[in-house]
């Protein structure tokens, strides 16, 4: 089963078609990765997968379960993380803060879910910050913070929007090495970006939007190779080596 | 904002903590003990009675303005609801108004709750919110005006019966003690709420409404909980100030400089601080009573509102935080400062 | 009821609606470029309308004449607006932005008051009227009609066809995407404000062939802009103009059945129904969404 189909999700604004009839299944445990040129969709198809945006057509399945009516932070409880392109934390909050003040799992003692926040920070390597309040960190910590808090949900899915940009490579391996990590543990990841290394390294699957509408999957290399994949980048974005 | 994150962690800055169990105990025995210094002197009597009035006012619209950082432009809504509600039980039916309160503070809340539905979006960003507040409270005065709702223009007197029953005292003491009494509860109350998952909650809002809503923070329950609150102790000031006053018209109490004047003294004190607003109102309060009288009646209106425009421009644009954060500073803890407090929103 | 009366009363509806246009143009220009709402929109009318007062008080201009006059001068006034009081908090947080200029209005209108009194203030006019059918079209007001259609038209020409019209609707889509373009969107700013401002200018000017003005006439006009603007969808310029003169409409036919005193009362019925049902607008762009996360 897989674990969120999305049927001709359509998206308007105004008189833009930013999502037109776009389809695609997600299967557990996997890393997908989500491209296309500038303007394809992709955040806003983020968007509409976790409600931020409401949809004008189509349908969205997570779990099995059509979820096109349930508000944001319903969809975050039934397991469905998100990070955003430009990096979204609790600045004036403390590190360790931005970690707690989430809602905890359903009857979770306040100790138990402070031990899985220290061992969250100790994860990303920000153990040694976590008295800090978020604002002063830098740019790629923030990021990493971002992961953090979302696993503090532990999810089921991750949507990640540009994990990676405006990030030094240090810290990009640092982030590809938890992604894998965690889909070894069984979480599954939507990772839109434009470093396309980074998406061929990472991603079992790899999913091409241009204009709202998917036209092309596989994996790396069969995607490399897709003429129709290629033609829409010259058209509009950087190119595939 | 500096309680939100010692509470978060688990160990308490030391030296905060004596300041915070001290100085407010000392403000309140200073409280308890002022009526005696103000015993031949009943214009100053009233400033404290006043001073008391407004920060209690301020303190609840701190729930909303400054915990979750919605601009309510129009909590006289509440305030007006509340008084007329309790005072026309009272003339028509011979409610005491000390079950007025509970009508009043029920009644506003439900409005609170109808307005903050269509109100609170993630479009517009707020402005959304404070327009309609704005809209609300002159839409209020105009009903009660128009359809001449309790004597409408003339006013609603009430009737002088001093009792206890009947929320009326001859002399200003027992006032002063209520006001003062209903201030620390409601000051108790938001200090619970502050370390509470709901506190949490708010500030998550304020700080970045749309993260909080995608680490799964149900963002328009707690935005209603907060207005309903806010309007609940708001509404309940009404009430106060018709039993103190005795008598009042729709632009009085629906005014939109009654919710201006509300709207500064949280925020020149410290709006997101348990105790700013009470700080704010009694510097402001004296300041504007005191003024009126020196000034007479028809300058102060226009220059004081002149005023007040400029102090709320200059308090956004230097300490947003409110005084609050230049005397905790001053007295040596550590607070995030100035331009990052707002930074942090939208 | 006989039928004559409401289409009376849409036409008187209309006529106001222009102004309405106006004043509501000037607002939501403000908003798509700025991301700003300018509580001090109404002020900025009330300050055109006394100039066109003063002009005439002293020189005896006619308010149609007086419209350069405030054109400029609210131009003027929004740059300096924007140059020292905006600009500061254009970073800030939304709720410090709505602090700001709602100080501001609260500002103009009590200076005003101070400097001009209470009193209310009218251009001394002959009325005149013209009649179609058994329709009565007051003349000073069919002319300011008249001339709001006109400016807003121009002003449309202006954002659609010439290069600063053109970057201001660049900044109003994507800010970061403009100025990677080239586009300077700090002066983007100041000239959306003081296009705002000039706008509104015009219509105080205009309304002062058949209005009075005292101090505090912002706070109602600026509700009404307000309406109008969600009502057009934000940020949207055509909308803005269209939902003026629905507003208008609304507010004349609605004061007639409940009353002229609770026609306000018709404006915030209206923004409610609106935020609840559709608060995209008519026009649905979802401007505020798309605000959330300004990217490329």
């Amino acid at each position: 089963m897989a674990l969120v189909r999305v049927q001709d999700l359509t998206k308007n604004f105004g008189g833009i078609c930013a999502v037109d009839h776009c389809s695609f299944e997600i299967k557990e445990k996997m890393i997908y990765g989500l491209i296309g040129p500038n303007g394809s969709g992709k955040t806003t198809v983020f968007n509409l997968i976790t409600g931020l945006y409401k949809e004008d057509g189509g349908d969205i399945f997570f779990k099995g379960e059509r979820i096109n009516r349930l508000k944001t932070h319903q969809r975050v409880r039934m397991g469905l993380g998100r990070t955003f392109q430009l990096v979204r934390i609790f600045q004036g909050l403390k590190v360790i803060n931005n970690l707690l003040v989430p809602p905890p799992r359903k009857g979770e003692k306040e100790t138990e879910t402070r031990k899985r926040a220290l061992n969250l920070l100790k994860f990303v390597n920000l153990m040694r910050l976590k008295d800090e309040y978020a604002r002063n960190l830098s740019f790629g910590q923030q990021r990493l913070l971002e992961l953090a808090i979302v696993l503090m949900q532990n999810p089921d899915l991750v949507l990640m929007d540009e994990p990676t940009s405006g990030v030094n490579p240090a810290i990009i391996q640092e982030i590809i090495n938890h992604i894998k990590q965690l889909r070894d543990g069984g979480k599954t990841f939507i990772i839109v970006e434009h470093n396309i290394p980074a998406i061929m390294e990472i991603c079992d699957r790899i999913i091409v939007l241009d204009h709202g509408t998917k036209i092309a999957e596989g994996t790396g290399n069969e995607i490399a190779a897709d003429k129709k994949v290629i033609e829409a980048y010259l058209g509009g974005g950087a190119p595939i080596k | 904002m500096g309680e939100m994150d010692e509470a978060g962690s688990g160990s308490r800055v030391k030296l905060l903590r004596s300041q915070r169990i001290y100085l407010p105990l000392l403000c309140l025995i200073g409280l308890l003990v002022a009526p005696v210094l103000a015993a031949g002197n009943p214009f100053l009597m009233h400033v404290l009675i006043m001073s008391l009035f407004y920060a209690f006012l301020g303190t609840a619209w701190n729930i909303v303005g400054g915990y979750v950082g919605l601009v309510s432009l129009g909590h006289a809504a509440y305030f007006g609801l509340g008084a007329y509600i309790s005072t026309l039980a009272f003339l028509n039916f011979g409610v005491t108004p000390w079950l007025g309160i509970l009508l009043a503070a029920v009644g506003a809340t439900f409005f609170g709750f109808a307005i903050g539905v269509p109100s609170i979006r993630f479009w517009g960003g707020g402005a959304f919110f404070c327009v309609v507040s704005i809209a609300f409270a002159e839409t209020l005065r105009l009903v009660f005006l128009g359809l001449k709702i309790g004597g409408g223009s003339a006013g609603t007197l009430l009737p002088i019966v001093p009792s206890f029953v009947n929320f009326e005292f001859e002399s200003k003491l027992p006032y002063y003690f209520i006001i003062l009494g209903f201030l620390v509860v409601e000051l108790l109350v938001l200090q619970r709420i502050s370390v509470s998952k709901m506190g949490h909650y708010l500030v998550a809002i304020r700080e970045d409404e749309v993260k909080a809503e995608a680490v799964g923070i149900d963002t328009r329950k707690y935005k209603l909980l907060a207005i309903g609150l806010s309007a609940f102790f708001t509404a309940i000031g009404g009430v106060f100030y018709a039993q103190y006053v005795l008598y009042f018209d729709p632009y009085t109490v629906f005014g939109l400089n009654l919710s201006i004047f509300i709207v500064l003294v949280a925020t020149v004190g410290g709006r997101g601080t348990i105790l700013g607003p009470v700080l704010g109102s009694f510097i402001i309060t004296p300041i504007s009573l005191y003024s009126n009288v020196i000034l007479g009646g028809s300058t102060f209106q226009g220059l004081s509102q002149v005023v007040y425009g400029v102090l709320l421009i200059l308090i956004v644009l230097t300490v947003p935080a409110g005084l609050m954060a230049l005397v905790t500073k001053a007295l040596g803890s550590v607070t995030p400062s100035e331009k990052d407090f707002h930074k942090g929103e939208n | 009821m006989d039928p004559s009366i409401i289409v009376q009363l849409i036409v008187n509806g209309l006529l106001i609606g222009g102004i309405y246009s106006l004043v509501s143009m000037g607002l939501t220009l403000i908003w798509g470029v700025m991301n700003v709402v300018n509580f001090a929109q109404g002020e900025l009318l009330m300050i055109g309308m006394y100039i066109a007062w003063l002009l005439n008080y002293f020189f005896g201009f006619s308010p149609y004449l007086s419209v350069i006059v405030c054109f400029i001068g609210l131009f003027l006034i929004g740059l300096i607006i924007e140059k020292f009081l905006v600009s500061r908090v254009i970073e800030l947080s939304m709720a410090a932005r709505i602090y700001v200029t709602f100080g501001l209005s609260l500002f103009l209108s009590n200076l005003m008051l101070m400097l001009m009194g209470a009193q209310v203030r009218a251009i001394p006019s002959e009325t005149s009227t013209l009649i179609v059918g058994s329709i009565f079209i007051d003349v000073p007001h069919l002319i300011s009609f008249v001339f709001s259609i006109f400016t807003a038209f121009g002003m449309y020409l202006f954002l659609m066809k010439s290069r600063t019209g053109k970057a201001l609707r660049a900044v109003s889509q994507n800010r970061v995407v403009a100025s990677s373009m080239g586009i300077n969107v700090h002066n983007m700013y100041l000239i959306a404000f003081g296009i705002g401002a000039a706008l509104t200018g015009i219509a105080g000017s205009l309304i002062m062939g058949y209005y009075s003005v005292t101090p505090t006439v912002g706070t109602a006009f600026m509700l009404s802009a307000f309406a109008a603007i969600v009502l057009g969808s934000m940020g949207n310029f055509e909308g803005a103009f269209f939902a003026g003169l629905i507003i208008g409409v609304a507010e004349t036919v609605g004061g007639y059945f409940i009353g002229p005193d609770l026609k306000q009362a018709a404006s915030f019925v209206i923004l409610v129904v609106i935020l609840m049902i559709r608060p995209t607008g008519l026009f649905g762009k979802e401007l505020g969404k798309e605000r959330v996360k300004q990217e490329g």
